[in-house]
């Protein structure tokens, strides 16, 4: 679907369009079976997703049908074979103990690390600066030379360059040192430069708390520091965040 | 009649309506096995017959939500009835006529009185739901918050993305994340032909 009718159709479905655009739009609708067809399928996941109690009906009958499916192999292990069953499962215990980790650390590191994109990191104003749109306000946020060239060259994915040139900025000039750490530590880790990436997330001092968090338990791992990167992890899980589902993950397989 | 439930209709109902956890477990120790034996024994897998089911169980509860719904059977064998439904729109669309018209009779003995075209809708949302939830949590955050018309600068707010520009990028391949998975659903792809 090309992107301008997409979005002609999202206007349409979340009535943004002005009264003659709407008609304008519904004649088209009328007179061509291929937007029609778009349009419906739009709307359907519209309020295939937007149905909130539905949704929650489901994620409710689906727990408890893991539940249930749950109990019922506990009843059957019950029945006949659970002495089979108890004996079998001491072997594989024994076995699972002697026998090494599934996954060494830095498997699971190369699993988990995803690196991001620059733009998740930094404030909305300063891309207005970056991009000439700036006004007073984004004016504060101007940023310092050398780590506009860092940033460039970091969205090239020029990692080892970016690291370089990041390093170059005099850190007291910068109007957001807790972002300038942040996307430092970024660079170190897509460096492999784990140890320089703690010390990095360790000094951003405000927001990102949650991404920091999940950088670290990474860092940790790579290092092998084990108890470290638990200790992020577990405040992730319990905490509503976008990393809390890889963190349960991720916690799961480690041992 | 069919009764495998331990309650009288009204007792569902509520339950279902009100989410109530013991009636859906009752639901699910005593009226869904048969309904997966009986569906078992038309060729369909076990993962398939529990879909059906749980699929069978939303368009219950949808209907209740719309007051659509009047009973007069029981209400295992209403339910058995709208599986029974499900399963013939689901996988027999296209084969098995003879069959199929043998079978839809017996189902109109259950008065399941759902209009094919409101079926079909129902279908197709329930199935969008389960491939919508098989998303990432913030790709199902950003399109929830979109579809309930908050602005790309608010989405960003609440998500703590760095710009509008990458909220606006990660909802467009979200977006196209869904598309794809439904366009290869073995299902949709026959009913929604994306």
């Amino acid at each position: 679907m090309e992107r301008s009718i997409r979005e002609k159709i999202e206007q349409y479905l979340l009535n943004r369009m002005s009264e003659k655009e709407k008609n304008d739009f519904e004649k088209q609708i009328h007179s061509n079976e291929n937007l029609a067809r778009q349009v419906r399928q739009q709307k359907l996941i519209k309020e295939a997703i937007t149905d909130q109690e539905v949704l929650a009906f489901r994620k409710k009958i689906n727990a408890i049908k893991e539940k249930s499916s749950g109990q019922k192999k506990v009843i059957r292990l019950n029945r006949v074979w659970t002495m089979a069953a108890a004996v079998l499962l001491l072997i594989l215990a024994g076995f699972w103990f002697l026998k090494p980790t599934q996954y060494t650390h830095q498997e699971l590191y190369a699993a988990f690390y995803q690196s991001p994109e620059p733009e998740e990191v930094l404030p909305a104003s300063f891309y207005a600066e970056r991009d000439g749109a700036g006004n007073n306000e984004t004016t504060t946020y101007k940023m310092n030379e050398e780590w506009k060239v860092a940033r460039d060259l970091f969205d090239e994915k020029r990692y080892g360059e970016a690291l370089q040139q990041m390093k170059e900025v005099v850190v007291d000039s910068v109007n957001f040192p807790s972002e300038y750490y942040f996307e430092l530590g970024l660079l170190n880790m897509q460096n492999q430069q784990f140890y320089e990436a703690i010390d990095a997330f360790g000094q951003v001092e405000r927001g990102q708390s949650n991404a920091k968090r999940w950088y670290m338990a990474l860092c940790y791992l790579a290092v092998e520091d084990v108890e470290n990167c638990l200790l992020q992890l577990e405040t992730l899980v319990n905490n509503d965040n976008p990393w809390q589902e890889q963190a349960k993950a991720l916690l799961k397989k480690l041992p | 009649m069919t009764t495998w439930g331990q309650h009288d209709n009204q007792t569902y109902l509520d339950g279902i309506r009100q989410q109530d956890d013991a009636i859906l477990e009752e639901i699910y120790a005593n009226i869904q096995p048969p309904i997966i034996t009986y569906l078992l024994k038309k060729n369909v897998s076990q993962e398939e017959a529990e879909d059906i089911f749980q699929d069978g169980l939303i368009t219950v509860y949808n209907q209740i939500l719309s007051n659509q719904l009047n009973l007069s059977s029981t209400f295992s064998a209403y339910l058995l009835g709208v599986c029974k439904r499900l399963h013939l729109k689901l996988y027999h669309k296209n084969k098995l006529k003879e069959r199929v018209t043998n079978e839809a009779s017996e189902v109109y003995e259950d008065d399941v009185m759902l209009p094919d075209e409101i079926l079909e809708e129902m279908v197709i949302k329930n199935r969008i739901q389960k491939l919508f939830l098989q998303l990432d949590k913030s790709c199902q955050q950003v399109m929830d918050l979109f579809w309930q018309g908050k602005e790309h600068k608010e989405i960003q707010k609440i998500m703590g993305f760095g710009s509008e520009g990458y909220t606006r990028k990660k909802k467009h391949k979200c977006q196209k994340k869904l598309e794809a998975i439904i366009k290869n659903d073995p299902i949709l792809k026959d009913i929604y032909k994306p």
